[in-house]
């Protein structure tokens, strides 16, 4: 800093020296050029600046461009045109309007950004496009966030089943013998192959026959083999049943069917039936003579030992007694007898209510599903044609309106109306709305008496409760409850002296005054009380303390208000105040999962597609943005793209299969 | 007459439940909240007494435990990298180390398990990125080295696709040798790259200079960059929501943030008393679980502020990584003197089979437990921790640092022009700059 002070003033001194000084150098430097000059020149040679040129026949651009580059003078189109003018008019016309529209259009690109700048901007386009990408997930997040429970794993991704192609395409035949057996059924003649509708059985007759016969033989066939599926279907169905009481019913139903069986034989062929009868005499004489179905054989025996610890063979021996039981009783008393059977027992009590459905609701069906006509007219709650209750509500407010509006000197006509009031109350009262509408109110013309009445009335309360209690000194018995309830919350003393410990005596001894002081213990005087100088109060100071540590203090964080919390606290959660299903849904975990399983992260790919999916089946499910998302359309790109090339993939198999066909 | 239909009480069959007749009249039921409280002072009584989270522990490690990896299809499968430049593969069901591998020279940074679980990744101090197939240990199927130390690891989700973090992070294929994209700004050194288990692109990684940046692997370039004003050691992404992730700082706390608006985090998760080294997310994305310089293992709601449960035990020293398992029932956490800990993720969780009745009831007990949850005799059992020594000292401390900064600043605003300190939130406060 010094030295720049000091420069400073001998800077600004010379200033004038120095144009000197230059101009003085300036010439120095001519003369100096003059000198260099003369040496030069001594020796008599002219010094030559060699240029270096190729010879080339083409003109170069490149060396016009460099230069015109030079020499900083840009030769513009139109004074290329200027040097034109001698050649025809029209041309350079033409040329001039081409150059012009060239000119015109000609938009130069901007200069490119500097690395660091065009880098952040490429940033922020990406970041903004993936934050855009994200709020897909919004909804779903939310929804997981607010569940009541959520069971994990979300999605059951992984389990397959195998389709039965799928399942016979795997199957291998392995030993020898599977390997004859398949090949014998293989070369039948009554194996459906895959792609046909035919047997080549079937085939080989249907060829010799003629053409309508055939169309409906394969109609027919077509039709059985409908039927035989269904059938199997059905049959399918039925045999993987479980339950014991529809076994029962099945059972039932073929007995019953067997019954009819011998009642059809008895009006057709009653030899036969006849036949029947004697054998089933015959096979009842016999078990009744026969300990066959007892427990005294020898199989029953040894099955009642094992009985004790498997439950399937006293299921068996079971049977057995009951079959037996069965084939001993009579026909025509079985039906009559309840006691004597067990099974019938059961019996009765699974087909009576199915009997008795129908009676109950021809007993009940004409109180609630057909009123007669006198009572819908009578009961507002058995009209068929729905009323709203407050419709009903606002008629007579309305009418009383008319009424005060209009002059109060028709009586008659008020009080009829009155009268029509009052019976559509009544009516209206069945739907729980109590309408307030005291009569004297009705015909009144002003509101002032009415207020006057009222300022009566509240006097003439107040005066009430004066007389009512004009004998009492509430205060008096105020400050008395008072004083008993401060006498009574005022810490005594103890007295912990027993008459007769420590001396000679018996009974009837008193106790010294000396023992007596030591022995009486004096508390602390209690803090003052909180209602000393509040003589209209009683503050009771002596609140459970056991109890209030048990107590919230405060308004817990998510409920708004002290009635919320309340209700929350009051609803119990246990066994005895909630039925079974309300009980689970009420202790259902936030989460769950299973030991052992694992969790997956949510996969994208399925949660949109299947929305997408539903999406198609359902356009109002979700509001889902899926068409901005570049994820969502790649995603589902990928789906067509799969099917696409399945389709490809088949065409494939198609050609391949031609191919070996010709080639065959 | 006194009627009754036989089936009202009568079993089906003799498997068949009792059918109870249940009278639901209140009268018969009085006190009913009064009995309930009763009920869930007892079961959080209960839930206290059988509070005992460890497991086993996993030792056998000659060097401090560095990294720890889920096997991503077996449960039972943990793989485990040592400062010596050991990689041990554990059976946790049967407790037993099932493979030894002396992979790397020096450190073992950070194993990955590619997501049909034949192979795993291993990178060390050695430079070397390791492809190791399940099948046979003795040498790696593959082996790049690289230009710089790795620090970390991790696969794509889907793609044959991995990360690595180092000078730089590096996005590479399966099948070459030369990473696919390196992306770099601005920080020299990364600790730690994670790939979002949702979408699938995005990748954060935490960067030295306590900076954490996010990445799509589509772009040419980083997407956004956020600098903390402590250092992030790691960072888990939520695996059920996708623009969710959590940070553990160096700061003692974690960070949860959203990636649509990094200008705060949305949750601040305090309870440590020094740094967090590593973090890992449940599953079910409802909770996670922290691991920390203090010697402790603390498991968060990832909702809420404060820590739900403290692990710890005496021999334990500082954890250096923690995982959640897959199934959402266990805790792993790796620490430096050499051992892993397997931990229930619920202290009092009854392992092993539990009937129906059994399991009803302790649903019941937990709905309890949540509705008198506000209660103080009930919450003070619940939340009731016997800490170590020096966490409960330190915590103390920390609550009188932190006062008296809360003192200091409104004394300063109490004695300046009104509106010249302005109130910034806490969670504003720890965010340096976001930077596009």
């Amino acid at each position: 800093m010094e030295n720049d002070f000091i420069e400073e003033p001998t800077l600004i001194d010379d200033d004038d020296e120095e144009e000197e000084k230059q101009s003085h150098s300036q010439i120095k430097k001519h003369k100096h050029d003059k000198l260099i000059d003369s040496i030069v020149h001594l020796d008599g040679k002219k010094r030559k600046v060699t240029i270096r040129k190729e010879p080339i026949s083409i003109p170069n651009n490149l060396i016009v461009s460099t230069q015109t580059s030079t020499s900083s003078k840009k030769i513009k189109s139109h004074q290329l045109l200027s040097s034109l003018k001698k050649t025809s008019s029209l041309q350079i016309q033409t040329l001039k309007k081409q150059l012009a529209k060239v000119n015109k259009h000609q938009a130069v690109l901007q200069q490119p950004l500097q690395k660091p700048q065009a880098e952040k901007a490429e940033r922020i386009a990406a970041y903004n496009q993936e934050k855009k990408s994200l709020k897909k997930w919004d909804p779903i997040v939310e929804k997981n966030r607010t569940a009541e429970t959520l069971n994990f794993p979300l999605q059951n991704g992984g389990v397959q089943f195998q389709t039965t192609e799928e399942f016979v395409g795997k199957f291998q035949t392995l030993s020898s013998l599977e390997k004859d057996i398949a090949a014998i059924l293989q070369s039948s003649n009554n194996n459906i192959q895959p792609n046909s509708l035919l047997t080549q059985a079937e085939k080989k007759i249907i060829s010799k026959m003629d053409l309508l016969e055939a169309k409906q033989k394969l109609n027919e066939l077509k039709r059985m083999r409908a039927l035989i599926s269904y059938q199997q279907a059905k049959f399918k169905r039925v045999r993987k049943i479980k339950s014991k009481k529809f076994r029962r019913l099945v059972r039932k139903d073929r007995q019953k069917q067997e019954e009819k069986n011998l009642e059809k034989l008895s009006i057709e062929h009653p030899d036969q039936f006849l036949e029947r009868l004697e054998q089933l005499e015959r096979r009842r004489i016999e078990e009744r003579s026969t300990l066959r179905h007892k427990n005294s054989t020898k199989w029953a025996k040894e099955k009642r030992l094992l009985s004790k610890f498997n439950t399937k063979v006293r299921e068996d021996i079971e049977e057995q007694l009951k079959l037996g039981k069965q084939l001993s009783t009579k026909k025509a008393q079985a039906e009559s007898d309840d006691d004597d059977d067990d099974d019938d027992d059961d019996e009765q009590s699974s087909s009576k209510p199915i009997v008795e459905i129908p009676k109950k609701k021809s007993i009940d069906s004409p109180l609630i599903l057909a009123p007669s006509q006198t009572e819908s007219e009578v009961n507002p709650w058995l009209t068929t044609s729905p009323v709203l209750p407050s419709s009903e509500y606002s008629k007579p407010i309305e009418v009383q309106n008319e009424d005060t509006s209009s002059s109060s000197d028709s009586d008659e006509q008020d009080e009829k109306e009155n009268h029509t009031q009052n019976e559509s109350s009544d009516n209206n009262t069945s739907y729980g709305i109590t309408i307030s509408k005291p009569s004297e109110h009705l015909n009144m013309p002003d509101n002032t008496k009415r207020i006057e009445i009222e300022s009566k009335q509240t006097e003439r309360r107040q005066m009430n409760i004066q007389e009512a209690f004009a004998d009492d000194d509430v205060l008096a018995e105020f400050e008395k409850e008072k004083a008993e309830i401060i006498d009574r919350d005022r810490p005594k003393s103890i007295d912990l002296s027993l008459p007769g410990w420590g001396e000679w005596a018996g009974s009837g001894v008193s106790v010294n005054k000396r023992k007596k002081r030591k022995f009486l213990i004096h508390p602390k005087p209690a803090p003052p009380r909180r209602d000393v100088h509040l003589h209209h109060v009683i503050i009771n100071e002596k609140t459970d303390e056991k109890i209030s540590e048990h107590r919230v203090s405060d308004l817990p964080f998510p409920f708004a208000n002290v009635e919320q919390f309340e209700s929350v606290i009051q609803q119990p959660l246990g066994r005895e105040w909630n039925p079974e299903t309300a009980f689970r849904r009420l202790n259902q975990p936030k989460i769950r999962s299973r030991i052992g399983v694992r969790i997956e992260p949510l996969n994208k790919q399925d949660i949109f597609l299947k929305h997408h999916h539903s999406k198609q089946d359902n356009n109002s499910l979700f509001d889902f943005n899926l068409t901005n998302n570049d994820q969502e359309k790649s995603s589902s790109n990928i789906e067509h793209d799969s099917l696409f090339d399945n389709n490809q993939s088949q065409k494939k198999k198609f050609k391949k299969k031609k191919k070996t066909k010709l080639n065959e | 007459m006194l009627c009754r239909n036989p089936a009202d009480y009568v079993r089906e069959t003799k498997k068949d439940i009792v059918p109870v007749q249940r009278n639901y009249d209140p009268d018969l039921h009085p006190f009913e909240v009064a009995r309930e409280y009763t009920r869930a002072m007892n079961a959080v009584k209960m839930e206290r007494i059988f509070a005992r989270p460890f497991i086993c522990s996993l030792d056998g490690h000659r060097d401090s435990v560095q990294c720890l990896a889920k096997h991503s299809t077996q449960l039972s499968l943990l793989l485990s990298g040592s400062c010596d430049g050991e990689i041990k593969i554990w059976n946790v069901a049967q407790r037993t180390c099932q493979e030894t591998i002396s992979a790397h020279n020096g450190f073992v940074r950070g194993i990955c398990v590619i997501p049909d679980g034949t192979a795993f990744y291993s990178v060390g101090n050695d430079k070397l990125i390791k492809r190791w197939s399940m099948n046979n240990y003795d040498t790696p199927t593959m082996t790049i080295v690289g230009k710089h130390v790795f620090t970390s690891i991790d696969h794509h989700y889907k793609n044959a696709q991995y990360a690595t973090s180092g000078e730089n992070v590096s996005l590479w294929d399966e099948q070459r040798a030369q990473p696919l994209q390196s992306f770099q700004w601005g920080a020299d050194s990364h600790a730690r790259v994670k790939f979002n288990p949702i979408e699938t692109t995005v990748l954060a990684s935490c960067a030295t200079d306590r900076s954490i940046i996010l990445y799509d692997t589509r772009q040419s370039v980083p997407l956004r960059k956020i600098t903390l004003q402590m250092n992030s050691s790691t960072l888990a992404w939520n695996p059920l929501e996708a623009f969710v992730f959590t940070t553990a700082n160096e700061d003692y706390n974690l960070y949860s943030f959203d990636i649509r608006y990094l200008q705060r985090p949305f949750n601040i998760h305090k309870d440590h008393v020094a740094a967090v080294i590593d973090v890992d997310y449940a599953p079910t994305g409802k909770e996670f679980v922290s691991g920390s310089y203090d010697k402790t293992v603390r498991i968060f709601a990832s909702d809420k502020g404060h820590s739900r449960d403290i692990y710890h035990t005496k021999r334990m020293q500082h954890i250096s990584c923690v995982q959640w398992t897959l199934d959402n029932k266990y805790v792993i956490s790796g620490s430096d003197e050499m051992c892993l800990r397997l931990w229930k993720a619920k202290a009092s969780e009854k392992l092993g089979v539990i009937r129906n009745r059994e399991a009803e009831t302790l649903e019941y007990n937990d709905a309890l437990k949540e509705k008198f949850s506000h209660f103080p005799k009930i919450k003070r059992i619940a939340q009731q921790r016997h800490l170590p020594k020096h966490v409960y000292h330190a915590k103390r401390e920390h609550k009188t640092i932190r006062e008296s900064q809360k003192r200091h600043e409104a004394n300063a605003r109490a004695n300046s022009k009104p509106g010249s300190i302005p109130f910034v939130s806490e969670r504003s406060k720890i965010i340096l700059k976001e930077e596009e």
